[in-house]
This record gives structure tokens, C-alpha cells and sequence, in this order.
């Protein structure tokens, strides 16, 4: 290699070290993580039983019964907030949207777990009932 | 003159009001307190049971202020449930000085009250069971053949009955009397079983089934309904298919001191009637360990950290105190360990749910009684398994132990983090104390279709020193799809953990490299020829930690300086020689950061070591670490480099070494480093400048003549980016 290549490439190495320890580069921790710690289901007419939640609605032939859930994700600054409704995929009762909507197509019961999608275990686990 | 004294006065009678909101929060008086929703029902079933022991209830202050009372620490009435009608409980809560009671009314609704049963549903765990093998973000295709049920102890399968009173109220049945049978699977028909059989008792009033060891095995569909009812709607029978195996049903985190074989445990698991000779842990729910799950043995009282801590840093002690931490967590300690006894395979079936150590302390003093919060090096695990020392010469030192793992997340209590500053330092770096998931040692591990996320490391292959031969007989670790994410230090540490292969899986995001190697030396004979070197043996996975040297690990191992040097090496000699087509540094997010693979050093210290090691790393078949390459360009640079004290990049991207840039003189200080030299024609299509050229190896001597650490740095194009 001749000896002008090789005195250019120190001078860019050094040049380099210069410029990154007198400017800096931007310092952010890749992919930092806040987990989700707590969901709850905060529909005003869901009566607390500790271990779930119970909504019961009135189920009128004809008419759209259903049921759209809402929930709270904490902590708010939660870097994955998403969550997803888990329920038994062979029933019948109702339909149940990605947004939460749930939608009767008979009288009966559905149970869906808000979860979080982020690994950890917050959820919220909700019955819903729908009575002639 | 008294002009102004009725000033003064008139000022002073103004300000007491002030004075008195001022000194409100120290002397807060005993306002109210009332039952905290959820912790008890206010319906019940005639005849059911009340557990009155997540009954809290949250005390209001003057200042408006709350606090919550446990079960533990009230007084109360119980309530009969074979009395139906309203009746009411007294709770009583003494405050150290006073008395304060309050009355809650419970309804015991009779089971003649029920107009009828409206819906039978399959337990909700099965619906968690069949979600999480779909979308619970698990890598391997193959789905689990059934849903697994221990024979140790008894597997519950209670269908969930919703049933509608008199009052056309819906009430959940949280007791009853159930009508069930059970199908042994032949080939793809089911053949009911008699009442009497050889493979499960069940218990119609708690639906418990209690399978045997005959049952090990074989699928069984199990059909359950409440007896005495239709339901109106749906189904009558709740079923569920699923497979008996050797091992103990875990439903509450006391279950899994069914792995634990110390004699510290053998309390507890007596208490609790929990057999530990089974071969296998059987997840029936997803798990929380909280502290009082922990041995005393492993935690020092709140009174012993706080005279420890305060004696030391009173100010570092307020401040986790105040954000809520406990550090009372002791060093090096397992939470749950067992020894592999010769020819035993114990087996985690985890049924896709997660085991969360999220709620464990952290460590804050060292074995030594120090008080250094940020400054442990978290040697405390949640599980350890070690093969048994009890093998002979003439058995080779082979014990035949397996540890496996299966379809189960963790998920820990130490993520990566930027290290902070003041105050949001310590609560960063107090991770430091955190949990790694698993130390196994001297025996053959197998993780299948796991993730394990936010622990201090996430797997840890350990050597014990005074087993080498024993080691090198049984250590080896198979990890096929597994995901280990966002841990503090790095997702896998080998400490002279032998072979290790890596399928299929991610290994990412970590504070530090994503997996550190060490060469741990025979305590016999301490030469680098001997020892428990690290082969680690990578398919078709993503290894990868994005680091800019500012995550907590880095600060924490003063190695900051590395990432700067690698960013310096990218931007001044691979960018302008390669062209502009290769880079060590990578954009994210607009950010740049250097992907650190895998660091190889020796075992005796935590940072940089210069003396000599062995170990290798492949990568899709790319020796991307070799300490024993016999090519001869690559020996000749390696002695040059080592007696430069210069580090030696190495590149091989057609499964040969093909190339070896020179020597970059990079000593202590390296603004005044001597000039770069380079072997052959450094040019930009070199070799060494490849596309398809995905890892750089880097052999770096921390002192002249002696040996390097291995560094397998992630090598990108520049148009990748």
C-alpha cells in the first residue's frame, strides 16, 4: 500500500476520534422497555368480583346486543400498550372484534381476557352475560 | 406601637391556619376506611367457601391520604354460607393507638334461588392455552401435541357455570357439584373409561382429577357438566383433550418447590404436601412470584437492609425506599435448585404460560455485607440445575442428566436501561441486583420454543471448578427457538459452559454483548491449553445487541470506551476503505449503535483480560471466532498483532478465512497510535469488504505478548442502513 494511502487513512482515523469526542453522538438506549404492570376493564357497568369482572346486558331479538369494552393500560407511558381479547375461539355466543366490540348473537355468557402483548401477565379477565 | 402589634397579631392569627395545613401530613388523623373492591364478593352461593384472604381494605386520612390494609392484619367476623339471606361482617383495623371497624353486608344467595344454569364455558386457562401457542409470539411452528397435566398431584378442570336467580341476575358459580367422565384417545376414537379404573379418581365436588402413574403418557378428553342442571345455552358438557405426564401440577408459585431438592425447602414443601421426586414441573397457570414465595434464608429482613443500607448510604437507601424497590434480596443465591441425580431428566412443561420474577427484590449487598445498590453483579438466579459430582472414571464422568424447558415464557425484573443520571441513576442501575432466569451446570440442557425477557442474564452455562472432568463430560445446552430479550447485562453468559448450539432462535437486545464466552481454566493446572473452553454453534438465528455504550451494563463495567472505539474504527477506516459499502455502525431510529455478537474472555474477571483463552463461535457455518485457526496468514497476524498490542479484524464470508486486514494500532491512546499497516491490498473490493460478509471477528489484546479477548461485532452494508 503506498505510504500517502496509508497517511490518509490515519489522518481520517484521527479526524474521526476528534470529531466523535468533541461533537458527540446522540445517546439513546436502543429499544428501552416500559412493561405494562396493570389492564383494567373500566366499563361503568362492570361489577368487581376481585378475580373478574361481571357485565350483564339484556338480550333483545331483533335487536344488536352488544357490548364494547374499555379498558386502562397502565403505566401510561407503557412502550407496548396494545392488548389483545382472548376467548374461547370454539364459542358461539357472540362476536368479538379487535377492538373490543362485542357483539351477541344469542342469549349466553362469553368470558375474554384483556391481556397485554408485551410478554408480560397484566390482564384483565371479564364475563359478560346477555339475558332475555 | 400598638398599631402595629395588632398587625402582627392579625398576621400571626392569618398564618395558623397555614401552619396548621403545613404540619396536616405528619399528624393525619384516622378518617374512614372501607373494603377495596374486588378483595371480597358481596354474593355468594349457599353452601360456597369465602376466602377472606385477599381481603383489604384502604384507610383514608385527614390529609387524604390512603393506605392499604392486608387480611393479615385485621380482625374479623366470618360470615356462614349455609345461612342464606344478607348477613353482615365486622372488620376491624387497629391502628396501633385505636379501634376502627366497619361493617360489610354479604348476600348468600340459595341454590334453589337459581331459575336455571344459562351457560357452561371451558375453563379460561384453555382459552389462554390455545391464544398463546398462536399469537403468544413463540417461534417454533409445531405446535404442542395436547395440553399437559402432571400425574403428581391433582389436575383441576372446573368448566366456569354461569347460572341466572330468581331476580334475573347473572351469578357465576364458584362451587358445585359436577357430572363428569373420562375418554382414553385410541389412535382417533375415545373409549370412556369406567367409574373404576386404573388411570384417574375424580372428585365430582372440587372436579378435581387425580391421574395416576399408569396414565403417564396417554391422552385422555376429559367431559365435565354441573350435575342436576341444563344449561339453556350451549354446550352440556365442558371438554378439553389432554396428555398425562410425569410431573407436579404448579397453579401458585409454592408449586414449584417441587423442583427444589434442599433440605432448606423440605418446610415448605411439607406444608404444602409438595412432592418434589417427580420428573417434571407441569404449568397450569400463568405464575407470579411474589417475595413472601421466597425463602427467608434468601432475603435479609426489612430491618436488617435498612441498618445495613443506612449505615453505608442512608441517602441511596431513602431514594429506592421512596420509589418503592426492595433490595432486600441476598446475593448468589437460587431461588429453586436441584441436583440432577445420574441418569435423571427433569422437564419444565410449561403449556405456553409465563413465570414472572417481575415482583422479586433486588440485590443490594454483596456477600461481604456491603451496601453497594448499581454495583451487584446479579449472581442470584430463579432456577439452578447441576448434574450430579457422583460419576466415576470408569463411567467417563458421564452422569446422563437433562435439564429441558418447553413452551414457557419468563419474564424478569432487570431490562436494559440507560444508565441515568442523579437520582434516576440508582434506580436504573439497582437492576444490577436483578434475577437471572437459569444457571445449569455439568449437565445437558435443552430450551424448546421459550422466551425469557428482562432478567439480569437471561441463561447462564456454569462450570463448577471443582468438577472439570466432570464438566467436560456433560456440559452441553441446545436452545431451539428460543427468544432471550432485553437483558441488563447479556442474554447468555458461558462460564466454561462447553458446546453450545443455537437453532432457530433470537438472542437480542441486551445491555451488554448478547452473549459473553468465558475460557475457564483447569483450577489444576491453569494453562490456556487446558480448561472448559466455549463452542458455540449458531443456525438460522438473530444475534444481536445494539449498544452505544450509555446502557447501565457498560457504565457498570466501565466499558464504554469500546463502543467508541468500535464507532471510531467504522467511521474512519472500514467506511472510507470499503468505499462506503460496510459499516459497523448502524441507524435505528436515527441513532447509531454497534452490534455487539459475543465477547470471549477469560473467566477470572468480569472486564477486560488479557490473558490467553480459547473458544469458537460459528455462525451458519462462518467462522467468525476461532482461537485455534491453523490458517497460516491468520497466525502470522495474530502473533504480529499480540506483539503490537494491536487489535486483528478478521473476516470470513465464503466459510473459509479468506482475509485479514492489517494491524490497527489502537494502544491506550489512540490519537497518538502508530500508523495503520495493512497485509496484502487493502482495497474496496477486497474480500474482506464482502456483502455477504455479515460478522466481523475482532482479536483484542489488552497487552502486548499476551493474549485477546474475542469480539464478534455485527458487519453491515452501508445500504442496510
Amino acid at each position: 500500500m503506498k505510504k500517502s494511502v496509508i497517511v490518509a487513512i490515519f489522518a481520517i482515523f484521527v479526524a474521526s476520534i476528534i470529531a466523535v469526542g468533541f461533537f458527540g453522538m446522540k445517546q439513546v438506549v436502543y429499544n428501552e422497555t416500559v412493561y405494562v404492570s396493570s389492564i383494567t376493564c373500566i366499563n361503568d357497568n362492570a361489577t368487581d368480583f376481585g378475580n373478574y369482572k361481571l357485565i350483564q346486558i339484556q338480550f333483545i331479538d331483533g335487536q344488536v346486543n352488544g357490548v364494547q369494552l374499555n379498558y386502562r393500560v397502565e403505566p401510561s407511558n407503557a412502550t407496548n400498550n396494545k392488548v389483545r381479547f382472548v376467548y374461547d375461539p370454539n364459542q358461539t355466543v357472540a362476536e368479538v372484534t379487535e377492538l373490543g366490540a362485542v357483539i351477541f348473537q344469542r342469549p349466553g355468557v362469553i368470558t375474554i381476557d384483556i391481556q397485554s402483548t408485551d410478554g408480560t401477565i397484566a390482564s384483565e379477565k371479564v364475563k359478560i352475560v346477555a339475558i332475555r | 406601637m400598638l398599631k402595629f402589634t395588632k398587625i402582627l397579631l392579625s398576621a400571626m392569627i392569618m398564618c395558623i391556619p397555614f401552619v396548621l395545613i403545613a404540619c396536616g401530613g405528619k399528624d393525619a388523623k384516622f378518617e374512614s376506611m372501607a373494603v377495596k373492591a374486588g378483595t371480597i364478593q358481596q354474593t355468594y352461593v349457599e353452601g360456597s367457601t369465602i376466602n377472606y384472604n385477599n381481603l383489604v381494605v384502604v384507610v383514608t386520612y385527614s390529609d387524604k391520604s390512603t393506605k392499604e390494609i392486608k387480611s393479615s392484619d385485621l380482625d374479623y367476623t366470618t360470615i356462614d354460607t349455609s345461612i342464606v339471606g344478607v348477613q353482615t361482617m365486622t372488620i376491624t383495623y387497629n391502628d396501633g393507638k385505636v379501634d376502627h371497624s366497619i361493617d360489610y353486608d354479604i348476600e348468600i344467595v340459595a341454590r334453589d334461588a337459581i331459575s336455571y344454569v344459562l351457560e357452561i364455558e371451558n375453563p379460561s386457562y384453555l382459552s389462554n392455552y390455545n391464544s398463546n401457542q398462536t399469537t403468544g409470539g413463540y417461534l417454533s411452528p409445531q405446535k404442542q401435541e395436547a395440553y399437559y397435566v402432571g400425574s403428581a398431584n391433582n389436575f383441576v378442570y372446573r368448566p366456569e357455570v354461569t347460572a341466572v336467580t330468581m331476580a334475573n341476575s347473572a351469578i357465576i358459580l364458584n362451587e358445585y357439584v359436577s357430572d363428569s367422565f373420562v375418554e382414553l384417545k385410541n389412535g382417533d376414537s375415545y373409549q370412556r373409561l369406567s367409574d373404576v379404573n386404573d388411570y384417574v379418581v375424580v372428585n365430582n365436588n372440587t372436579q378435581e382429577f387425580d391421574f395416576t402413574q399408569d396414565a403417564v403418557g396417554k391422552i385422555f378428553r376429559i367431559n365435565v357438566t354441573i350435575d342436576g342442571y341444563v344449561p339453556m345455552e350451549g354446550n352440556q358438557y365442558s371438554t378439553m383433550e389432554i396428555k398425562v405426564v410425569d410431573g407436579w401440577n404448579v397453579y401458585s408459585a409454592k408449586d414449584l418447590y417441587a423442583f427444589d431438592d434442599r433440605e432448606m425447602s423440605q418446610g415448605i414443601r411439607e406444608q404444602y404436601n409438595i412432592d418434589n421426586t417427580v420428573s417434571g414441573l407441569v404449568l397450569q397457570s400463568n405464575i407470579q412470584i411474589n417475595k413472601e414465595d421466597i425463602l427467608d434464608d434468601f432475603l435479609f429482613s426489612d430491618e436488617e437492609w435498612a441498618t445495613i443500607a443506612k449505615a453505608k448510604n442512608e441517602a441511596q437507601y431513602n431514594i429506592l425506599v421512596e420509589n418503592n424497590i426492595d433490595g432486600t434480596l441476598k446475593d448468589k443465591v437460587a431461588l429453586f435448585e436441584r441436583t440432577l441425580d445420574k441418569n435423571e431428566t427433569f422437564t419444565i412443561y410449561g403449556n405456553y404460560y409465563t413465570i414472572s420474577s417481575e415482583k422479586i427484590p433486588y440485590a443490594t449487598i454483596d456477600t461481604k455485607g456491603n451496601f453497594i445498590p448499581g454495583g451487584i453483579n446479579g449472581h442470584s438466579e430463579l432456577f439452578y440445575a447441576v448434574g450430579t459430582n457422583d460419576v466415576t472414571q470408569e463411567e467417563n464422568y458421564k452422569n446422563n442428566t437433562s435439564f429441558v424447558v418447553n413452551n414457557i415464557s419468563f419474564l424478569g425484573n432487570a431490562n436494559k436501561s440507560n444508565a441515568g443520571e442523579g437520582t434516576e441513576e440508582l434506580l436504573t442501575t439497582v437492576k444490577a441486583g436483578g434475577i437471572r432466569l437459569v444457571k445449569v451446570g455439568n449437565t445437558n440442557t435443552e430450551f424448546n420454543n421459550t422466551i425469557v425477557r428482562s432478567h439480569y442474564i437471561s441463561f447462564l452455562a456454569n462450570h463448577d471448578g471443582d468438577t472439570y472432568e466432570i464438566s467436560q463430560a456433560n456440559a452441553k445446552t441446545t436452545l431451539n427457538y428460543v427468544i432471550f430479550d432485553d437483558s441488563y447485562n447479556s442474554n447468555i453468559y458461558s462460564w466454561g459452559g462447553g458446546l453450545m448450539y443455537i437453532n432457530n432462535s433470537s438472542i437480542t437486545n441486551a445491555g451488554g454483548p448478547a452473549i459473553i464466552a468465558d475460557h475457564v481454566y483447569n483450577k489444576n493446572k491453569e494453562t490456556v491449553d487446558d480448561g472448559i473452553i466455549c463452542e458455540i454453534i449458531v443456525n438460522n438465528s438473530t444475534i444481536e445487541s445494539f449498544v452505544n455504550g450509555t446502557e447501565s451494563w457498560f457504565k457498570q463495567m466501565n466499558a464504554t470506551e469500546y463502543v467508541s472505539l468500535f464507532q471510531a474504527v467504522s467511521s474512519g477506516v472500514i467506511q472510507p476503505q470499503s468505499n462506503n459499502t460496510k459499516t459497523l455502525a448502524v441507524t435505528k431510529d436515527g441513532y447509531p449503535y454497534i452490534n455487539i455478537q459475543c465477547l470471549f474472555k477469560h473467566s477470572s474477571a468480569e472486564s477486560a483480560t488479557s490473558l490467553p483463552i480459547r473458544g469458537k463461535l460459528t455462525i451458519d457455518g462462518v467462522k467468525v471466532i476461532d482461537f485455534e485457526e491453523e490458517d497460516m496468514v491468520f497466525k502470522a497476524m495474530s502473533a504480529q498483532a499480540s506483539a503490537n498490542g494491536a487489535p486483528l479484524f478478521t473476516v470470513d464470508a465464503q466459510n473459509t478465512l479468506t482475509s485479514a486486514i492489517g494491524n490497527i494500532d489502537l494502544s491506550s491512546n489512540p490519537i497518538t497510535g502508530s500508523l495503520i499497516s495493512a497485509q496484502g491490498a487493502l482495497t474496496a473490493d477486497s474480500p474482506f469488504f464482502d456483502t455477504n460478509a455479515s460478522e466481523i471477528g475482532l482479536y483484542f489484546p489488552i497487552e502486548k505478548n499476551q493474549g485477546f479477548m474475542g469480539i464478534a461485532l455485527g458487519y453491515f452494508n452501508v445500504a442496510q442502513n
